[in-house]
Formats: C-alpha cells, structure tokens, sequence
C-alpha cells in the first residue's frame, strides 16, 4: 500500500475539515434558534428576535412607541400608541406561529420557535 | 485530492444555496412553501402557498387585495365607492362590471335579510366612530336620524347604463362587511388557475385553504375564543376545504362608563347587536356570502342559528353566551372541541 507522505496528510486533514466546516456552517445557518423565541417585525422586515425565557418589559429604539413584556415564556404588546389598541387585547402569544399585530405601526410579534403548534391558522 | 476537495466543496455550497431558497426546513415534504405578507385592507394578511406557481400565485393574491382595497373602500377618496357616496343626490355614477357584480349581489343579500344586513350603513358606522381615534355612544336622537338614511332599497343600479345612483345626499355606501369574503373568494381563484399545491390564506381572521398542508395532512384551523386572545381558539377544524368566516364582538369595541360597545350594528335598532352570541363562523365555498352570513346571523342571533343550522350551501358554529356551542350536522366529522375550552357542545 502507498504510504502517505506529509504533503499528503496535510491535504486529506485540509480536505477533511473544510467538510467539516461547511457540514456545520450550513446546519448553524438554517437551524432556528434553540428554546423559546419570537420575532418582531416592521414593515416586514425583522428587527429583533426575543428570548421568552427571560421575563420583562421593554422598547425598541426603532419605535419606543411600543411597549412589549415577555413572561412565563411568552411575549406580547402592553402597550401601543395607535388608535384602536387592538395590540394589546391579543394577549401572550407562547407557541409557535401566533402572532400579533399593531396595525397603524405595521408591527408584528410571531413565535419562531419552541412549543410545535397544534393549528396552522386561527379564524375569527 | 485537490480536485476531490473542490468538488466537495462546490457540492456543499450548492447544497447551502437550495436551502436557503426558502425550502421548509420539514424533511419529509420537499416541497417548497412561499409565503406572503401584505398590510391592506385595514388588517393583516398572510399567504403560505406551495407548488411551482406559488410565488407567482403570492404576487398576483398580493396585487389583487391592493386593487379591491382602491376600488371598494369608502376611506380611500379615489375609490368607485367614495365616488358613488360623494354624488348621492346628486348623479348617478358610471362603475365598472366588477364593481355593480357586487353591489348587485350586496342587494340581494340586503333584500332578503329583513333589515339585517344594509350596504347604507355608513352615517350609522361613522356616528359611533368605533373604527376612529374617538368612538362615543351616540344620542338616541342622533341615531333615530341616522337611521333615516340607512336603506339599501333606495340605492338605484341601472345595469344596462352601468350606473350607480344614490338619490339623497346623505345616503352612503359601506361594504366593509362583504368585501373581505369577496377578495377571499377571489384568492382561491387565483390559486386554482395556478394549480397550487397548497395554499393557506389568512385575510384578517378569514381563512381560505386549498388542498392539503405540504406534508401531505388536512390543514387543522383553530376557531377562535372570543374571550381569549388573538391566538387562543375552542375548538378545531380539520380539512374542510370550504372559505371560514368569523364575526364576533371582541374583534373591535371600545367601552364607555363601564359597558362594552363593539362594532356589529344591528341597522334595525342602530345599536351594537345584543343577540345572545359571541361569535359566529360560517363555511361556504362563496366567500362574499360566507362573510354575510357570519355578519348577519351574528346579529340574527341564536334561534336564527339553530334555524339555519342545516341549510344545503353552508355550514355554521356559533358560540353563544352562556358557552354552549352550536355545530351544523354535517360538521360533526370535521370539528372537535378542544379540552380546556370551556365550552360545551350544544345537543
């Protein structure tokens, strides 16, 4: 059988971890985050992803308008300065693909990840 | 090896890009889902749509919601329908076919609902200001005025001439109540001519489902709660493939001097329909009669319910307010309570 030679070792260990890397970078980059998380939204685009195991109460600089609270492992609007207020009455949203929405701040919450909901969609 | 470990390499970046192109992360379905989001309509509206066409599907979904909402919404100044109100008592108005399809439909509705159901209710609806910055409960006085202009009868189609004519000033078109169920029924057109696999649709709170999830199972649709949050639901739907319809007091109301005014007026009375439900849906494969109906047997109230319960062309759960629910027989196989809801089933 052909020995190796250094040069050799030295490219299969190169070849080896460059699979290695890649197998992994794709993993990171496609896995949603571990636990509980939610996204919030403006205009479509995200601008915050919060952890729902911590607890408290806070504002994006984006738009302190908004006041959000996460607790027992959930997150939602507690208060909105928009007209209807309709925010705030969709309550704590803890599984996976609720949301909620200010409309006249074209805001939206949505569960990412954790709890595997048990519907696609709610009506009414 | 060198080459070995660029082949490697390139198949692995290839393998990143497929991902990353919006593929679902749920292994046994390799069916790509797009989704859409779009803020019109005064809601929310989500699309999750899988097949070859269903990004061109979005798009065209997408598009038409901004079009019906420039056509039909009274709030918009450059509306057919704000034309149609700015010349009552004044001239009749050239519409197009889409528009008087609608309207035509709308008195219908109107003609055989016994005063439920009225398309002239906007001086009631903007006497109450529920859907402004500052709702109030309006005089007895005022609303008895109102009410004078709140006739559909008097709204005058000429078909042949394409026109529409309300005759007294004052007299003024709101269809919020159709034109959400009408856009959904378009939707699913939309899907259908481009032979989507999957499509989900939620048109703030009206569902529009065609075919089975990507992973090949019934969609399960959660009806909401009406005392519970947005996403809190009493029961299940599952593969029923007809348009959803929910009307219920929660979704918008304001309270004053500790009693709560929600936003479903009764045009017999002029005040917020107390009929003794929370909430209504309604399924049917027309979505603007499917968003009719929950409307009107919401005000109808609960023996209209019970009367309807087994019409041909629609099925009906209502949710009354001492917790009972009322189920039409046929969706006996489709709909299940869940544990905790708190409700029971009605016999």
């Amino acid at each position: 059988m052909k020995r190796f030679s250094k040069k050799g070792l030295f490219a299969l260990l190169a070849l080896l971890l460059l699979i290695a890397g890649s197998v992994l970078w794709i993993f990171f980059q496609n896995r949603r985050p571990d636990g509980h998380w939610a996204e919030i939204t403006y205009q479509g685009e995200p601008v915050q992803q919060v952890d729902l195991r911590k607890t408290g109460v806070f504002q994006l600089k984006a738009d302190p308008s908004i006041l959000y609270e996460v607790r027992d492992g959930g997150i939602c609007f507690v208060q909105a300065d928009c007209p209807d207020k309709i925010c705030e009455q969709a309550g704590l949203l803890t599984r996976v693909g609720e949301t909620a929405v200010c409309l006249p701040r074209q805001t939206v919450i949505t569960v990412i990840s954790g709890e595997e909901p048990e519907v696609d969609a709610v009506a009414g | 090896m060198l080459a070995a470990a660029v082949l490697a390499a390139g198949v692995l970046i290839w393998l990143n890009v497929q991902k990353e192109s919006g593929q679902d992360e749920v292994s046994s379905a390799p069916q790509v889902v797009y989704t859409g989001e779009d803020f019109v309509m005064d809601t929310y509206v989500t699309q999750r749509v899988s097949g070859d066409s269903g990004e061109k599907a979005i798009e065209e979904v997408s598009a038409m919601l901004m079009e019906t909402e420039q056509t039909f919404s009274r709030f918009r100044s450059d509306s057919v329908i704000s034309e149609i109100n700015a010349q009552a008592g004044i001239a009749p108005v050239e519409v197009p076919e889409e528009v008087m399809g609608v309207l035509k439909e709308g008195l219908a509705y109107s003609a055989q609902s016994e005063g439920l159901f009225q398309m002239t209710i906007a001086p009631l609806a903007d006497l109450w200001g529920i859907m402004s910055d500052s709702p109030k409960v309006p005089g007895a006085d005022e609303i008895s005025n109102a009410l004078s202009y709140v006739d559909d009868s008097q709204a005058a189609l000429d078909e042949e001439a394409g026109t529409v004519f309300l005759p007294r000033p004052g007299i003024s078109l709101d269809l919020g109540a159709l034109v959400k169920g009408y856009a959904a029924g378009k939707a699913r057109e939309i899907y259908e001519e481009n032979q989507v696999d999957s499509a989900l649709l939620s048109l703030g709170g009206m569902i529009v489902t065609v075919g089975e999830k990507p992973e090949g199972e019934p969609f399960q649709i959660g009806l909401r709660d009406p005392e519970g949050g947005a996403s809190d639901y009493f029961g299940i739907l599952s593969g029923d493939g007809r348009i959803i319809s929910t009307s219920g007091g929660y979704e918008r109301y304001f309270e004053q001097d500790g009693k709560r005014y929600h936003h479903i007026l009764d045009p017999r009375t002029g005040y917020p329909a107390e009929s003794g439900l929370l909430s209504v849906t309604v399924l049917c494969n027309d979505g603007m009669k499917a968003d009719f109906l929950s409307t009107t047997l919401y005000i109808a109230g609960t023996e209209a319910v019970k009367s309807h319960l087994n019409e041909p062309d629609y099925s009906i759960i209502a949710v009354t307010d001492d917790r009972q629910v009322l189920v039409s027989g046929d969706l006996a196989e489709f709909f299940s309570l869940t544990e905790d809801s708190g409700y029971t089933l009605a016999e």
